[in-house]
């Protein structure tokens, strides 16, 4: 009797705490109940089955419990939710919520090394395996840790911060291996994607995105050019089980406002997609979005993977919307360019030869007085993760719309521990047309931030939510034909995902500078979003009384 | 097109002193006028961009005046020229005044004495973007003009000229215009010589408390 009760127990214990498998993970459309990676699924579509809140009721949503970070920073992270347990943190401290009540079950610390000044001090989320979590942090390490107890099982130092690294990226879990990659802190530190062993952490294999000058690609680097070349990562990639293959987006070569040491030369692999065999970390193929790069347009979106028509023809495509101001489809199968059309007002690109290879426009080059450029240094979107419903068909993304900048250079000489940009103070005037520091009183030529929805057959925009202020909110859509995104005006909001029309809003009192997701426990369905530096749960009145 | 040129004080000088020689018409108090508008608007490293509706950043001043210390006299004298002249149906000085002009009260931490000067008798066509007003225009036809403290894609916030402030949403207004063009009139001919000096050296006293 004794023994049987204990089975059952045991029984009943795994039930609800059963392991994230590969399989799960191949399947999350399965279980919308859950998030399992930071876009929701290996296509990174960040979109959910779930549709209990609706556009009738989504009007009358709730804050149900609030997380408030270790942090006075804005926080990007997107949590993930596995069995009604929530996984979330900053660049200090992670932790296991309930996902109901918002109550700590633990939390973890990593003190970062306080002698690090990172660019980038944000951590946009982190991975699960097994029972296991994975963490890069910011100062380099991946630390594996029991997504139970909070217990870390092993710490391995991937990229030293000393050398000008820093990791700030949601890993990629696919099968047995971790994969992510380092950021430089723009010290001209040479980047890689790399995959590590879920249960050691020992490297399995790594690409690097400065390719050396006697491999291939390495010859589109000037001189030495290539020994500081950068070319970060620091969005987490996708996975299409049908190719093997992972996609993972580049930052931009340094020093990064000034080509002149690069050139000439396109400076592969930054600023672009890359496809790698997720057994080998094999080059399958690349696609470059910004040759030689003075604008600082990093790469780093997430690849939205669809199956879908095109031009009457079943094809697997990636869709990508990137800084540069143009929206991409490209097969995801070979890498060849399908389409490219601007989604903002742009001045650097007079048009695609039938490769893809934009052509810039003549005298849009960065100068030492400052050259006006659209979009401007923060791009057309940036790292802000988009959305792809495959109920409206739409590509729906975060915009800065009538955006431009001045693109000065300075003269950069590479020195270790320093910054090596380039970047130089325009001489001209400010011909930016968004007022500096006044982004409240601007008006709609002077630039707006947007959530805008892209038909991707054609690249036209079928909607678009303006906003005074720009966003680096991500866009959340869902079956009930809701997207959800925010923004810098401290607003989250649901719009209908088929007119773009607002049906609900609540004031954070801080940036919505992160992803939106959802998930549901007990049927009943939240929608979870960091602004400021907390983390925000909404849900329907009707729900049952906490736990 | 001469707008689009960027001198020095002094090139500014040579250029209207040449043009003065040509039979160009004016007073001396005109001339020094229209010089120190166009050196301190059209200065060599930032000023006015022509070309943009953006109204431009402060300059840095292309002279400075000598620093006198203000006698009580000077005070007074400051005062009653802000008090005849109008100021505060605009401005904010002390507990005086409208809340649509920037207010004075610190305005000599933010500005040099040279642009307050220019201010005053050679305002520029378009204020700076935190100075904006804007009109709205509700359904029912009620107009409101204020000065714009906030704003997002559903909602502004103002303050009008009796200090009221109020949100408005976006979705009960037919009309939302955002209004740059300077409402400062020159007072060039209104206020001259030792009027002048004393109140841009008044103005200037003015400092933030603490500052």
């Amino acid at each position: 009797m004794k023994r049987s009760i204990l089975a059952l127990l045991l029984l009943a214990g795994s039930s609800l705490s059963a392991q994230v498998t590969y399989d799960r993970m191949l399947n999350a459309d399965h279980e919308p109940q859950n998030w399992l990676t930071y876009g929701g699924d290996y296509a990174s579509h960040r979109y959910s089955t779930l549709s209990q809140i609706t556009k009738e009721n989504v009007g009358t949503l709730q804050l149900k419990w609030v997380h408030q970070f270790r942090t006075l920073q804005k926080v990007e992270n997107t949590p993930l939710v596995v069995d009604g347990i929530m996984y979330l943190g900053d660049t200090s401290q992670i932790s296991a919520v309930d996902a109901v009540t918002g109550r700590t079950y633990w939390s973890y610390n990593h003190t970062v090394d306080p002698r690090g000044v990172f660019v980038l001090p944000m951590l946009k989320g982190l991975a699960i395996s097994g029972n296991r979590l994975f963490w890069a942090t910011l100062d380099g390490h991946l630390i594996a840790v029991d997504a139970k107890n909070g217990h870390p099982l092993w710490d391995k130092v991937v990229a030293v911060w000393q050398k000008g690294y820093q990791l700030n990226v949601a890993p990629l879990v696919v099968k047995n291996k971790v994969i992510l990659g380092p950021a430089t802190n723009e010290e001209g530190a040479n980047c890689w994607v790399a995959a590590y062993d879920v249960e050691t952490g020992e490297e399995l294999w790594r690409f690097d995105t400065v390719p050396k000058p006697d491999e291939p690609n390495g010859n589109t680097w000037a001189g030495n050019s290539w020994i500081h070349g950068g070319s970060p990562i620091w969005v987490t990639g996708s996975y299409d089980p049908e190719t093997n293959l992972t996609y993972w987006g580049t930052g931009n070569p340094n020093p990064g406002w000034n080509g002149d040491v690069r050139s000439p030369g396109d400076n592969l692999y930054s600023d672009s997609v890359v496809a790698l065999d997720t057994d080998t970390g094999k080059l399958k193929w690349f696609y470059q979005f910004t040759p030689n790069d003075e604008f600082d347009w990093d790469s780093v979106q997430v690849p939205v993977l669809v199956n879908m028509d095109w031009k009457g023809k079943p094809r697997k495509l990636m869709l990508w919307a990137n800084r540069n101001g143009f929206f991409y489809v490209l097969d995801r199968t070979t890498g060849e360019f399908l389409h490219g059309s601007a989604f903002v007002k742009q001045n650097w690109n007079v048009g695609f030869d039938a490769k893809g290879r934009p052509a810039k426009a003549p005298g849009h080059i960065a100068t030492y007085d400052g050259t006006f450029i659209q979009p401007g240094v923060q791009g057309g979107t940036n790292w802000y993760s988009p959305s792809y419903s495959p109920r409206t068909g739409l590509f729906y993304v975060s915009s800065w719309q009538n955006y431009s900048a001045i693109s000065a250079k300075a003269d950069a000489t590479w020195k270790e521990g320093e910054r090596y940009t380039g970047v130089g103070k325009p001489k001209k005037p400010d011909w930016t047309r968004t007022p500096p520091n006044a982004p409240l009183f601007k008006k709609e030529s002077e630039g707006y931030g947007a959530v805008i929805a892209l038909d991707p057959k054609t690249g036209e925009k079928k909607w678009e939510f303006k906003m005074v202020d720009y966003t680096d909110a991500g866009v959340l859509s869902t079956a009930s034909d809701l997207v959800f995104s925010g923004g810098k005006e401290g607003n989250f909001f649901a719009l209908d995902g088929r007119s773009g029309e607002s049906l609900w809003k609540a004031g954070m009192g801080g940036t919505v500078a992160s992803g939106p997701m959802t998930y549901s426990v007990n049927g009943q369905q939240y929608v979870a979003v960091c602004a400021g530096s907390a983390l925000y749960v909404f849900g329907l009145p009707e729900m049952k009384a906490a736990k | 097109m001469v707008t689009r040129l960027r001198n020095t004080a002094d090139e500014w000088r040579s250029l209207v002193n040449d043009m003065v020689s040509r039979g160009a018409q004016g007073s001396q108090s005109d001339i020094d006028n229209v010089v120190l508008y166009l050196s301190t608007n059209f200065g060599p490293a930032k000023g006015a961009a022509p070309s943009f509706t953006q109204a431009p950043a402060p300059s840095a001043p292309t002279q400075t005046a000598p620093a006198i210390a203000l006698s009580p006299s000077a005070i007074a004298n400051a005062k009653r020229v802000i008090a005849q002249n109008g100021c505060v149906a605009c401005h904010r000085v002390g507990d005086e005044g409208s809340y649509i002009g920037p207010n004075l009260d610190d305005v000599g931490t933010r500005r040099k004495a040279d642009e307050i000067r220019a201010a005053i008798v050679a305002p520029q066509p378009q204020v700076q973007p935190e100075n904006r007003q804007v009109r709205l225009v509700q359904h029912d036809g009620k107009t409101i003009v204020g000065k714009i403290l906030n704003q997002d894609g559903y909602s502004v916030q103002m303050v009008d000229a009796t200090g009221k402030l109020a949100t408005y949403s976006k979705s009960g207004l037919r009309e939302f215009s955002i209004i740059d063009t300077n409402p400062m009139p020159s007072f060039g001919n209104k206020i001259t010589g030792q009027d002048l000096d004393d109140l841009v050296r008044y103005l200037s006293s003015l400092a933030e408390p603490g500052k």
